[in-house]
C-alpha cells in the first residue's frame, strides 16, 4: 500500500474524451442508418403516388381521345394546378382544380395554413386520397402532399406530378414528368 | 510453521482496506459504466432488426407489390392473371396469392413473416368507349422473431386496355 501513484486527472479525463467519442461514434452511425431507411421507405411510397399522378391524367386524356373530345378537356382548365379525388364507391378519379383560379405550387399547398395538397389515408380500406372539403373522420391526414401541374404546349401538354413528404424538418421532394401528345 | 503463522497474523492485522465510501464509489461508477455499454447493445441490436424488417419489406413486401402493378398493366385485369388474398396461409397470417393459369392453381407471393391485412382492387365501371382504370391497395404488416411489427401500406393506379370479368 506504499504505491500511491494513481491516474492522473488528464490521463483519466482524456481516457473518458476516447470512451465517448466512440459510444457517440457508434450510436450516431446506427441512427444515420435508421434515419435513412425510414426515409427510403416514405420515397418509395411517394414515388408510387407521384406516378399514380401521371397515370390517372394520362387514364383521362386516353378516354377524352376515345370519347371524341378534346384530349385537354377535363384536364386544361385556367387553373393549371390540381388535386386528385378518389372515390371508393364508384372506383373513380376526380381532377379538383379548387375554387380559387391561382395555379398553386407544392411548397404553397403544403403549409401549415394552406394544406389543400395534403394526402389522406383512409383508416377503415387504407387507400390514399386528396380533398378539400369531403374530409370525413375516417380520413387522417399523412405526411405526404400532391400537386398535378399542367403546362400547354402547341400539340402537346406536359404533366407534372409533384409529391412532397415531410422528413422530421426536411421538406423532400419527387417530380414526375410526363408528356401527352394529341393524337 | 511459526512464521506462517507470523504472516496469518500480520495479513489479519493489516488493516489498510478500501473505505465504505470508496466501494461505494467504485460500484456505482461500475454500474454506470456497465449499464451504458448494455444499453448502447440493446439499442443497437433493436435498431439491427428494425434495419432488417425494413429490408425485408423492400425485398419480399414492396417487390410482389411491384410485380403485381406491372403484370396487371401488361396483361390487364382478364382472367389469366389472377391476384388474390388468401387468409391462414402460414398459421394465422394471410398471404397474397397468385394464379397464371386461368385460376387452376395459385401460388404464394409473400413469405411467412408478413401478414396481409388488406388486397383490395377498384375497377373503375367502364363505358362503351372507355379505358379501365385500376387502383391496388396492399397493406399489412411484417413479424421479427420478437414479436414486433412493421406496417405497410402500398396503393398504385394503373390505366388497363382490356377489361374481360
Amino acid at each position: 500500500m506504499k504505491n500511491v501513484k494513481g491516474f492522473t486527472i488528464l490521463e483519466l479525463m482524456v481516457s473518458i474524451a476516447i470512451f465517448s467519442v466512440v459510444c457517440v461514434s457508434v450510436l450516431e452511425l446506427v441512427n444515420l442508418s435508421n434515419r435513412s431507411n425510414n426515409k427510403s421507405d416514405k420515397s418509395n411510397i411517394a414515388t408510387d403516388l407521384a406516378s399514380e399522378g401521371i397515370e390517372i391524367v394520362t387514364y383521362m386524356r386516353d378516354n377524352n381521345f376515345l370519347n371524341n373530345r378534346t384530349y385537354t378537356s377535363g384536364i386544361l382548365g385556367s387553373d393549371r394546378s390540381f388535386i386528385l379525388v378518389f372515390n371508393n364507391i364508384n372506383n373513380t378519379w376526380t381532377i379538383d382544380f379548387g375554387n380559387d383560379n391561382n395555379t398553386e405550387s407544392i411548397n404553397s399547398c403544403s403549409t401549415s395554413t394552406n394544406n389543400s395538397c395534403a394526402i389522406y389515408k383512409s383508416q377503415s380500406l387504407e387507400y390514399y386520397t386528396q380533398s378539400r372539403n369531403n374530409i370525413n373522420s375516417d380520413l387522417i391526414k399523412t405526411d405526404f402532399y400532391r400537386l398535378i401541374e399542367v403546362q400547354s404546349y402547341a400539340n402537346n401538354i406536359k404533366v407534372t406530378s409533384t409529391v412532397l413528404f415531410k422528413d422530421g424538418n426536411e421538406n423532400k421532394i419527387i417530380t414526375l414528368e410526363k408528356d401527352l401528345w394529341n393524337w | 510453521m511459526i512464521h506462517i503463522k507470523n504472516v496469518m497474523k500480520k495479513i489479519l492485522k493489516n488493516n489498510l482496506g478500501f473505505s465504505l465510501i470508496e466501494i461505494m464509489v467504485s460500484v456505482a461508477i461500475l454500474g454506470v459504466f456497465v449499464s451504458l455499454v448494455f444499453g448502447i447493445i440493446f439499442y443497437v441490436n433493436k435498431s439491427s432488426e428494425s434495419v432488417k424488417m425494413s429490408s425485408n419489406i423492400k425485398n419480399d413486401v414492396k417487390s410482389v407489390f411491384d410485380f403485381m402493378i406491372s403484370n396487371i398493366k401488361e396483361y390487364g385485369m382478364n382472367n389469366s392473371v389472377v391476384y388474390r388474398k388468401t387468409d391462414n396461409c402460414y398459421s394465422n397470417f394471410s398471404c397474397v396469392e397468385a394464379s397464371f393459369d386461368n385460376g387452376s392453381t395459385y401460388q404464394r407471393m409473400t413469405f411467412s413473416d408478413t401478414n396481409i391485412s388488406r388486397l383490395d382492387f377498384y375497377y373503375s365501371v367502364p363505358s362503351n368507349n372507355s379505358m379501365a382504370i385500376v387502383t391496388v391497395v396492399m397493406s399489412g404488416y411484417i413479424q421479427n422473431s420478437h414479436k414486433e411489427n412493421r406496417n405497410f401500406s402500398y396503393q398504385g393506379t394503373i390505366e388497363i386496355k382490356n377489361y374481360i370479368k
